[in-house]
């Protein structure tokens, strides 16, 4: 029970980062994405006994997870916006500028900002995270040839708009 | 493609968790993991163990049936049970030749009516065509007639003929034996009945009414005894036919023939290795049959369930589709 622990604990250490990244990837919302972190490992702790690193890698694995936990959040996000959209007592919010990382550059930052989210997640997996194309397809529960596309059209995007950023 | 140099930006940029965030996630794993559930009931494996155990146990039973049940109980044939009926007086069921010999008492100048029926099984058809046209012929050569013939010979079935002939007494027995040799003998009945007192009384009467005649004739008709005189010609006449009748009877026997083709050979008793596998064939087809019934009954509610998951899931992936699409 100690070392199960144990090990639990380790592999919430090494892949902190990871599953951070990827929801404020995911998210573009920092502080959410803390959040959605926090929550990811509670739920990774709950089903800790059925774990099976056989079936894939432990960050895998958060990752799944987390893209789960966000995915609720959009969810029950959208029915809020709704019922507040129904009763009309929805207030305009601040929205936080996206951050989605230290010393990024600001046209990065913005273009990244105008990808949606399924391409931020792609770019984040392959890219920031360097899943190879089986393992983040996997996460994505698409397949890797859709992911390879999803990744080639998110990168052409993201290119294109850093690049007339540049020009401009 | 990315660039190499977009690339590592991206990567040497990664958000990194803060220290709170480090504490919050270090609390969470430090807490003890829920205990597993003493007992989780594995569904998908339940049903990949079920589905073959259902199988197995369905042609296992199956097959323990058709063994219990093919060495308990004989096989019994389809066909008609060849049951000989005797009628009472009968001589019963005897091989050909042996059949009548010295049965048929002799008559020593009594007027004795005879009267005999056989029924006799023939090989097949062809059989039956042969042994009827033989019977015919022996009637004629021992001087006799046929009487009466049917004949039936189906294409696909159990054939027949039924015969009477009349022969005269003194032959009877050579018809008998005859007939005997025809086939296999199922049934046999010969009566005889003395006529003798009988056909004396008749003569006797005839000439009390012929003397009455004669007188009534001799000694002149009055008007008063014309009608008697009638009634007693009219008697005489009836006496003497009934009479003649009554002795021509006797001098000709009646023999009815009845001739029948065998059964159709029931098939070989099957092994008991057959018999299993045949019992084991009927239970697996009632199994079917249930569970034919079964998935009638309930297919249309499992179809609509597996629609309505079907449709669930994909709303499910289309909104998650649709959440995804925004950027914010």
């Amino acid at each position: 029970m100690n070392a199960e622990r144990q090990s639990f604990a380790a592999i919430a250490e090494r892949h902190l980062d990871d599953v951070l990244a990827y929801l404020v990837y995911l998210t573009a919302d920092h502080t959410l994405a803390e959040d959605l972190t926090v929550a990811t490992f509670e739920r990774a702790l709950r089903r800790w006994s059925r774990f099976d690193p056989r079936r894939g890698g432990a960050r895998t694995w958060l990752c799944q997870l987390a893209r789960s936990a966000a995915l609720d959040h959009f969810r029950s996000e959208a029915r809020r916006l709704r019922r507040e959209d129904r009763y009309a007592v929805r207030e305009l919010r601040e929205v936080a500028t996206p951050s989605f990382g230290e010393g990024l550059s600001p046209e990065l930052e913005q273009a990244l900002a105008e990808l949606s989210r399924a391409e931020r997640e792609v770019v984040a997996l392959r890219v920031v995270l360097e899943l190879d194309g089986e393992t983040a397809s996997r996460v994505l529960g698409i397949s890797p040839s859709a992911c390879s596309t999803r990744l080639s059209r998110a990168l052409q995007k993201l290119e294109g708009m850093v690049s007339a950023d540049a020009v401009a | 493609m990315l660039s190499p140099e977009l690339a590592m930006e991206l990567r040497s940029a990664r958000p990194v968790a803060s220290p709170a965030l480090r504490e919050r996630v270090q609390a969470v794993a430090a807490q003890p993991p829920p205990q597993r559930r003493q007992f989780a009931f594995p569904f998908k494996r339940a049903v990949l163990v079920a589905a073959p155990a259902a199988l197995a146990l369905a042609i296992g039973g199956a097959l323990v049936h058709g063994l219990v049940s093919s060495g308990s109980r004989p096989r019994i044939s389809a066909g008609p049970p060849a049951v000989t009926t005797a009628a009472p007086g009968a001589l019963g069921a005897r091989s050909a030749p042996e059949s009548f010999h010295g049965a048929i008492p002799s008559s020593g100048g009594r007027l004795q009516q005879y009267a005999a029926s056989l029924r006799v099984q023939v090989k097949d058809l062809g059989a039956l065509s042969d042994a009827t046209k033989r019977a015919m012929r022996v009637a004629r050569l021992l001087g006799g007639y046929v009487a009466s013939v049917e004949y039936s010979a189906p294409k696909n079935g159990h054939g027949g003929a039924s015969i009477v002939v009349r022969v005269p007494v003194d032959r009877v027995q050579d018809a008998i034996d005859e007939y005997s040799g025809l086939g296999t003998i199922l049934a046999q009945h010969v009566s005889i009945v003395d006529v003798t007192k009988v056909v004396e009384e008749q003569a006797r009467e005839i000439a009390r009414l012929q003397a009455d005649i004669a007188r009534l004739e001799a000694g002149g008709v009055t008007p008063d005894e014309r009608p008697r005189l009638n009634a007693d010609k009219a008697r005489l006449d009836y006496l003497i036919k009934r009479k003649a009748a009554t002795v021509r009877r006797a001098q000709l026997a009646r023999v009815a023939l009845e001739l029948t083709t065998k059964p159709k050979q029931s098939a070989a008793p099957a092994g008991r290795f057959d018999r299993t596998l045949s019992d084991a064939g009927g239970v697996l087809l009632r199994e079917a049959e249930i569970l034919a019934y079964a998935l009638i009954v309930a297919g249309p509610l499992l179809l609509i369930g597996a629609v309505g998951i079907l449709a669930a899931r994909l709303q499910r992936r289309r909104l998650e589709r649709h959440l995804l699409e925004r950027s914010v």
